[in-house]
């Protein structure tokens, strides 16, 4: 396929893209790999570059031949906006299903939340294959665990797969609909329940870009004890891949330790915020969480992070010492590194391919200003392998979470003192925008956001998470592999179907 | 081979001597953490049974997926509600409960009810969450219902965002009767 040779040299990677209204789609292309540097006329190259187009009255042009991850994308905007795009690779509707009518665009503005709109009964053209002795096998949206709805179609030769397409969009639920009009109090619960277990990263990709709008800092303690939440949300984020890593490969011994030890890590992040999923602890402004009496909180999640950091040890060990277990793990679901990098996957897969990005090394600078906390942060090693299988990704969470633990240490017992939130003032400036950043336990994640002509409300909110990049990576990597893989895989990725959907 | 020999053999008798002691059901049945609401009581002849051996089915009708952590947590071994007779069932066919999540989603719709639909009755659904239960910041969205009670009739309503696994237990031991 034309789309997934080698980018050209030098191409930015197209991170996310979204309908601002009908009338113009932004392209956000970020390219954390060269250093920032400053060009001849002295001015910083761009690294992060949002770009706004406006759409013509035949349409706007697809990219997705030049970067694959706009079809998904693309498909996207068509549906919510109406806006048409020339020459698609995959002209299929994705977000609104059977159910809904043809011509009804929701995130226009002339759509109103209230509006009826009437069940539809159309039509979905999966992609088929024919051939002798060719199986065609459905799965879902309604899966046999308690997992996440989504459907995956198989098209299969005895047990290998030739082709697997995913639809999603199952559990679609018009968020960025509903933070439209929203005060930046109230659409931050909503930012919080994108996914209920990345609550800490996309409020804080949120509060960063509300940051920027309002032009306020944040305190040095701020700093501290958001990338300390975030480093607890990936251990607990990770330790779960690792249960149900373990689950699929039937090691019951090393799921439940993996699971016992994840129950003692919501329990501590209740102990410190109040929620086990530390909802309600970041907010624009800094964190909503009096330190002071939570300093015993933080003695006693110490002990506990080193509890883990043995029991890990041991799950490891248990892991890879077991014949059966690195049997199913080696060599399946090889993500090739060029697919990775083509459609811009993140997160421990593309790390488990050998790409070197990780949020809190590439963008430092847009996160913290505290030069202590830059300093501790780039102490860290980057968690990376090769081979792009289940193994290497299993590998990749495991170096991550023994670096979370060391990172969670030193961050407390360097925490400074002072103020851990600024109040933001009640008028925003009007029609400003700005984007967050960060490194969500699955990969990078991008919040954009725009204030409306008042400056009291929300008028356009976007969040791109990791699993929307990665999940059209999922087939990619399946190439090849028998049926009864694929539930390891699938975990393997640890794609979020709410993240995807919103 | 000798089992007393094998290093994981010892590893795992190591381990369950220090594991974290589960809940008993004493202290689940009779905690106070989170809210539920009884909406229809369970006066069916085969309640008695269910007490001790109940199959739950778990469908997500468009949850933000913390909901399903909570009742995937269990199975942990802090919890480990197997203990107690409970069972996550792979089919609606083998369910005599569901846990439903989610505001139930337009696309959710049709599977949610054919799901539910599929189990032999008597069969009772619980809606577990917020957003189940038509509360939260879903309710109101061009693309859901609106909560499970808009789909089926909802026998048990747990309220919390996410309720924590103790209180979905709890409230599943007072439905049944405890």
């Amino acid at each position: 396929m034309e789309a997934m040779r080698p980018a050209p040299a030098g191409q930015p990677r197209l991170a996310t893209m979204f309908g601002l209204d009908e009338h113009t789609v932004g392209y956000l292309f970020v390219d954390a790999v060269s250093e920032p540097n400053v060009a001849a006329d002295g001015r910083p190259s761009k690294r992060f570059d949002l770009r706004l187009e406006e759409v013509s009255g035949e349409g706007a042009s697809s990219i997705a031949r030049l970067h694959p991850a706009a079809i998904v994308f693309e498909r996207e905007v068509k549906d919510l906006f109406g806006v048409a795009f020339k020459d698609m690779l995959d002209d299929r509707p994705i977000v609104l299903h059977e159910n809904w009518p043809e011509g009804v665009h929701p995130l226009r503005k002339d759509f109103l939340p209230g509006d009826h709109v009437p069940e539809a009964d159309r039509q979905y053209p999966f992609i088929e294959g024919e051939g002798e002795g060719l199986f065609e096998i459905p799965v879902g949206p309604v899966h046999a665990g308690v997992i996440e709805p989504g459907h995956f179609r198989f098209t299969s030769v005895g047990e290998h797969v030739l082709n697997l397409e995913t639809r999603l969009f199952y559990k679609h639920r018009g968020l960025e609909k509903l933070a439209e009009g929203q005060d930046v109090a109230r659409c931050l619960s909503l930012v919080e329940r994108v996914a209920g277990d990345e609550s800490v990263s996309n409020s804080w990709a949120y509060a960063l870009a509300l940051e920027e709008i309002a032009a306020i800092e944040v305190s040095e303690q701020a700093e501290f004890i958001r990338q300390y939440l975030q480093e607890l949300e990936r251990v607990i984020s990770h330790l779960n891949d690792l249960v149900g890593m373990a689950t699929d490969v039937a090691f019951g011994v090393g799921s439940m330790l993996a699971a016992s030890m994840r129950e003692e890590a919501l329990r501590m992040a209740k102990a410190l915020t109040g929620s086990r999923y530390m909802m309600g602890s970041i907010c624009p402004g800094g964190v909503d969480l009096d330190i002071g009496s939570s300093r015993s909180a933080l003695g006693d999640i110490a002990q506990k992070m080193s509890e883990i950091k043995q029991g890990i040890t041991e799950f490891r060990n248990l892991m890879f010492n077991n014949i059966s277990v690195m049997d199913r793990l080696e060599s399946t679901g090889a993500l090739p590194s060029v697919h990775a990098r083509r459609l811009g996957v993140v997160g421990p897969p593309a790390r488990a391919c050998g790409i070197e990005y990780d949020v809190r090394f590439a963008f430092i600078e847009k996160i913290h200003r505290s030069r202590r906390l830059r300093q501790i942060l780039s102490d860290l090693d980057l968690a990376q392998e090769q081979d792009g299988d289940c193994l290497a990704r299993t590998r990749v969470r495991i170096k991550e979470v023994l670096g979370s633990i060391k990172l969670m240490d030193r961050l407390a017992s360097e925490l400074p003192s002072g103020a851990s939130y600024r109040e933001l003032p009640s008028t925003l400036p009007a029609n400003k925008s700005a984007i967050g950043i960060t490194e969500a336990p699955r990969g990078e994640t991008i919040v954009y956001v725009r204030i409306d002509e008042t400056g009291s409300v929300i008028d356009r909110f976007h969040i791109r998470t990791p699993s929307r990049v990665n999940w059209p990576a999922l087939p990619l990597a399946f190439e090849g592999d028998i049926v009864a893989d694929f539930p390891l895989v699938n975990k393997s990725f640890n794609l979020s179907y709410a993240g995807n959907d919103l | 081979m000798d089992n007393e020999k094998d290093p994981i053999f010892r590893k795992i008798v190591q381990n369950l001597a220090k594991r974290p002691k589960p809940m008993e059901k004493d202290e689940i049945a009779e905690g106070s953490v989170g809210e539920f609401e009884i909406v229809r009581a369970l006066t069916h002849s085969i309640g008695p049974s269910l007490r001790n051996a109940a199959k739950i089915r778990e469908v997500d009708s468009g949850s933000c997926g913390a909901c399903e952590l909570e009742i995937a947590a269990l199975s942990y071994p802090q919890y480990d509600m197997e203990r107690f007779g409970f069972d996550l069932v792979a089919s609606p066919r083998h369910a005599d409960l569901f846990f439903v999540t989610g505001p139930v989603t337009r696309n959710m719709k049709q599977a949610t009810k054919l799901s539910v639909e599929a189990a032999p009755v008597p069969r009772f659904v619980v809606a577990v969450g917020d957003c189940a239960c038509g509360k939260g910041p879903f309710v109101h969205s061009y693309a859901t219902l609106g909560g499970v009670e808009k789909l089926l009739d909802v026998d048990l309503k747990v309220f919390g965002c996410p309720p924590e696994p103790q209180t979905i237990l709890r409230a599943l031991m007072k439905f049944l009767g405890y």
